[in-house]
């Protein structure tokens, strides 16, 4: 798969921009407080609502907060949850789909019920009603997004494991006595990765729009902490004098969930060619 | 459609609403923390916590208090407000009628958008159109709807002034003024939404459209128009209509972020300031009824591809 993945990289143009793309985005993510110019939260209100400029890249805030700093450190956030909602509910989920697509009977009867039930659920509306328990904050965020993109991870995960166990090599695997946590974990798992590194990506985008419009409904990352949900809803009381606060924080939440849907893209082909194009 | 199968979709259906009440009340009483103090603040004495505890049944078994809630649900008692001072129901009433039609709008906006493009994409495969057509798909889902609601607002409303900026005018009153409103909320909402749409329906008729009976049709001399309409489209439009009904979900979650940007008094607003507030009883009222109008949505959506491809029925 991974071999694939990278042969495509080089013949597809779209595919190499959109991960160089999300290496920038870590790298920017991890060393913000080395790269960025301004300190994200110090106000200056001799300079507030400035339009950019040398001094400012993006302009500056209604406090003076430079932009680019903010958003720079906004990244940071939305690496955070984005990577914490993705493993979170790609260990939960997998484990879940794994248990339930190879044990199946009961255990699969009530996961799978379970996962219809929640799924019942539009994603915003249950990571709302998790908040409203536990309050707002980066934490609850975490959980709430988990708890809302899980279910569609175990289904996922589940109906794969269903293809792949009624192999030949699983069945033979069973014939020569390979015990079944042995059979899931060297047999099925290595079958099931393309499908859970897509998902992945795929979740990664979705946990970045959901913290985005928590936060912009002022349910998610509080401010004055930095987040791209809150810079565009700061922006949107100073959009007719500083239309670029909430320009630049919708372009750049735009072009990272871009650069994922594009790589869950790119790895789909790597793993089933034959979609290629499709 | 046999009877047996409206009643297996309609068995199902229950099913799940009873599971989502099981999940409303659970998330509400068994998440660590104490209702009662939550919905008092700081300010609540003891006393006034547990008086309120008393009230609202916290110190009885928890599955009674769960009978005791659904009981009073289905009669269509789902408590008071503890901020607004009026009953649940009644906040519900007030405001579900313009969410339904917020997202019925995009809905439509999204369906008239989207189909055009995915036909010209599928039968043009790989032409500058269908590159287009890709590209706009993309972006669609990648963009954030509340930022693009915002940007629509911006250019028409704010900088053109055609449209008003927000705000909400019931059809009743002054339907002119109703669609005058609804335009941008419903553009923004929709365009996530049309993005899902072009991709499933390009996608599946580019697989219907490589079938052998698609082959055999033009074989026989079938005009190109009738192969794509009447033998192409029946069965390509199955995913689609599947697609259309499983993201209203996503449309419920995107009406939340667009009632709150263009101020329009509809459920999902409700939501947002009853969670701000931790308003519990408006909380588990609104979660209900999106549920319901989901679960709705979707068995409509089950019915409606019986009878496009009676073989998905007998399945």
């Amino acid at each position: 798969m991974l071999g694939e993945f990278l042969r495509n990289l080089r013949s597809n143009r779209v595919l190499l921009a959109a991960t160089v793309g999300l290496a920038v985005f870590i790298l920017i993510a991890i060393f913000a407080p080395l790269i960025a110019p301004h300190d994200p939260n110090v106000q200056n209100l001799r300079v507030t609502l400035d339009p950019p400029s040398h001094r400012f890249w993006l302009g500056t805030d209604e406090f003076g907060r430079d932009l680019a700093s903010r958003l720079i450190f906004g990244a940071r956030n939305s690496l955070i949850v984005g990577l914490s909602v993705t493993l979170l509910s790609g260990l939960i989920g997998t484990a879940l789909g794994i248990v339930a697509g190879y044990l199946r009977g009961i255990a699969d009867t009530v996961t799978m019920r379970a996962a219809d039930v929640m799924m019942a659920f539009p994603d915003l509306v249950l990571a709302l009603g998790l908040i409203a328990v536990l309050g707002s904050g980066l934490d609850s965020t975490i959980i709430a997004l988990t708890v809302a993109l899980t279910p569609i991870f175990v289904r996922m995960v589940r109906s794969r494991v269903i293809t792949v166990r009624t192999e030949a090599y699983v069945a033979a695997a069973k014939l020569i006595g390979v015990r079944p946590p042995v059979i899931a974990a060297r047999h099925i798992m290595p079958n099931v990765l393309g499908g859970i590194v897509v998902q992945g990506a795929l979740t990664f985008a979705f946990a970045v729009l959901g913290e985005a419009s928590l936060s912009f409904v002022g349910l998610g990352v509080p401010p004055p902490a930095a987040s791209f949900g809150n810079i565009v809803a700061e922006g949107r009381d100073y959009m007719i004098q500083a239309p670029w606060i909430s320009i630049s924080g919708g372009v750049t939440i735009m072009l990272i969930v871009l650069c994922f849907l594009v790589l869950a893209d790119g790895v789909r082909d790597a793993i089933d060619p034959y979609q290629r194009g499709h | 459609m046999g009877v047996l199968y409206l009643a297996k979709r309609l068995g199902w259906m229950l099913f799940i609403l009873f599971g989502s009440t099981v999940v409303i009340f659970l998330v509400i009483h068994v998440i660590p923390g104490d209702p009662a103090r939550a919905m008092l603040g700081p300010q609540g004495t003891p006393e006034a916590v547990e008086t309120l505890r008393r009230e609202l049944g916290l110190n009885d078994p928890l599955w009674q208090q769960y009978l005791i809630w659904v009981g009073r649900a289905l009669t269509g008692n789902l408590g008071h407000s503890i901020l607004l001072s009026k009953s649940v129901l009644e906040l519900l009433g007030e405001r579900v009628t313009t969410t339904l039609l917020l997202s019925l709008y995009a809905l439509i906006l999204a369906v008239l958008i989207a189909l055009p493009i995915s036909v010209m994409s599928a039968t043009r495969r790989n032409t500058i159109g269908d590159h287009v057509g890709r590209l706009v798909v993309l972006i669609g889902l990648a963009m954030p709807s509340f930022w693009f609601g915002l940007m629509l607002m911006l250019l028409f409303s704010v900088r053109l002034g055609w449209l008003p900026v927000f705000g909400y005018v019931s059809p009743l009153d002054d339907l002119g003024q109703h669609f005058s409103h609804m335009v941008l909320p419903a553009v923004a909402l929709g365009s996530g939404y049309a993005a899902m749409i072009m991709e499933t329906t390009r996608n599946s008729l580019v697989d219907v459209l490589n079938q052998d009976y698609i082959r055999t049709a033009r074989a026989g001399g079938l005009a190109e128009r009738l192969v794509l309409w009447k033998y192409a489209m029946r069965n390509a439009l199955i995913p689609t209509v599947t697609v259309i009904g499983i993201q209203i979900g996503y449309l419920m979650s995107g009406a939340i972020v667009i009632e709150n940007l263009f101020a329009i008094p509809g459920i999902g607003r409700l939501m947002v300031n009853a969670v701000l507030s931790r308003d519990y009883p408006v909380v588990q009222g609104t979660m209900l009824t999106v549920v319901f109008v989901f679960a709705f949505a979707n068995l409509c959506v089950d019915l409606l591809c019986a009878a496009i491809d009676p073989r998905t029925a007998r399945e």
